[in-house]
């Protein structure tokens, strides 16, 4: 890679270092697990960079490696989620803590592919063909995952947060 | 809508810490080993086809007298680096906490990641009774950071320049029991130091909280022997 790429891909590495990690913390919900995903999404990008950068939108390739990267390492034995009995000891959180975790649990109970599908779309704001595109999946079935992920979250959490306001 | 609802779900975000001059001198070197590999191949190939045909005629004579046993492997010196920074870090925490009493083992420091080459170690301490843990990772360079949406994450500002940030974990009652620094000095030493502390609840009771306070836990990350570099 030229200096002049560098410079682009370190750019790019730097503006959009926290957003990544906060997409990556959706679909994984780990901060450890999200800081790894997003690692190896950039060093994927590095090598890949001039395609990557003729994409037609970068941020969205972007996106895409990362959630490909990510439904790849749910397949590794050891990235598997497991269920705990113990929990660990409790600590004070910032904000709002049973609509926060509220939402959180009720995404992290949705499989993995409806999990990215509601994270893309709704998170990141992607249209539905763009969404099809990144997972490689058809137009119908983003509608179909978004709208049951959608109402998995919607009815307990979303609702809620409403009332609330 | 949905994008709010999400960044308020997801709230404080901790620090990142990536060295993305690290990440790109790692992806060099792949690349440069993949292409040194796919060479080395090649020759391996030609040199095996061309050791075959020169050895053709011969392949009926007698083998070869064994060659003389290679040397025995030398034993790695001690990593210098490693144990300077063992006795400076050991030295941080008693300045830091004058009381402190490390266990024997404590802060054996070991080379650390490879997109973050450094030098990490962590130790058992115990203060006026009360026991701890911290790991300690000494990174050489910057490492970018972000408090993201902060509110359990604090900016840090030391006396040389020094900027960090800091995430304390509290129970309820505002007891502290653990906490997470990261304290960029790359302006001043070119060393990025992470401590990470927590309470351990002794084996005969008591509570959880974390043996140090912060303004401890910061005087450590900035003593100046803790140091990436000699």
């Amino acid at each position: 890679m030229k200096a002049s790429e560098e410079a682009d891909y370190r750019e790019f590495v730097v503006s959009r270092y926290d957003a990544l990690r906060r997409v990556a913390y959706l679909l994984c919900r780990d901060w450890h697990t999200a800081d790894d995903l997003v690692s190896i999404t950039l060093g994927k990008l590095y090598r890949h960079w001039h395609r990557g950068k003729d994409a037609h939108n970068l941020d969205a390739y972007v996106r895409a490696m990362l959630t490909r990267t990510w439904l790849d390492e749910l397949r590794r034995p050891w990235r598997r989620e497991v269920a705990t009995e113990s929990l660990p000891e409790a600590v004070q959180p910032a904000a709002t803590p049973t609509d926060r975790v509220a939402l959180l649990t009720l995404l992290g109970r949705l499989p993995p592919r409806q999990r990215a599908v509601v994270v893309l779309r709704h998170y990141c704001d992607l249209s539905v063909e763009e969404t099809a595109d990144l997972l490689g999946i058809s137009v119908g079935a983003v509608k179909s995952q978004s709208a049951r992920g959608l109402a998995a979250l919607r009815l307990p959490a979303i609702r809620q947060y409403a009332s609330q306001e | 809508m949905y994008q709010q609802l999400f960044d308020e779900a997801i709230g404080n975000t901790p620090p990142g810490l990536l060295d993305v001059d690290g990440l790109i001198r790692q992806q060099r070197q792949r690349r440069r080993g993949i292409r040194m590999g796919t060479l080395a191949g090649s020759a391996a190939v030609a040199l095996a086809a061309g050791s075959l045909l020169w050895a053709a005629p011969d392949l009926h004579a007698q083998p070869a007298a064994p060659s003389p046993a290679a040397p025995a492997p030398v034993p790695p010196a001690a990593d210098a680096t490693a144990l300077r920074l063992e006795a400076a870090a050991r030295h941080a925490l008693l300045t830091a906490a004058p009381g402190a009493t490390i266990d024997p083992g404590s802060f054996e420091m070991l080379p650390s990641g490879q997109l973050r080459p450094g030098y990490a170690g962590t130790a058992t301490f115990s203060v006026n009774g009360q026991p701890g843990r911290v790991s300690l990772t000494i990174t050489k360079g910057q490492l970018l950071m972000s408090c993201g949406i902060p509110s359990d994450c604090q900016p840090v500002r030391g006396p040389r320049g020094e900027t960090g940030a800091l995430i304390a974990s509290t129970r309820p009652g505002g007891d502290v029991i653990g906490c997470y620094l990261m304290l960029d000095r790359s302006a001043v030493d070119n060393t990025t130091v992470e401590i990470n502390v927590t309470g351990v609840r002794s084996a005969s009771g008591g509570t959880s909280n974390m043996p140090l306070t912060v303004d401890q836990v910061t005087r450590m990350a900035e003593d100046p022997d803790l140091r990436a570099t000699a």
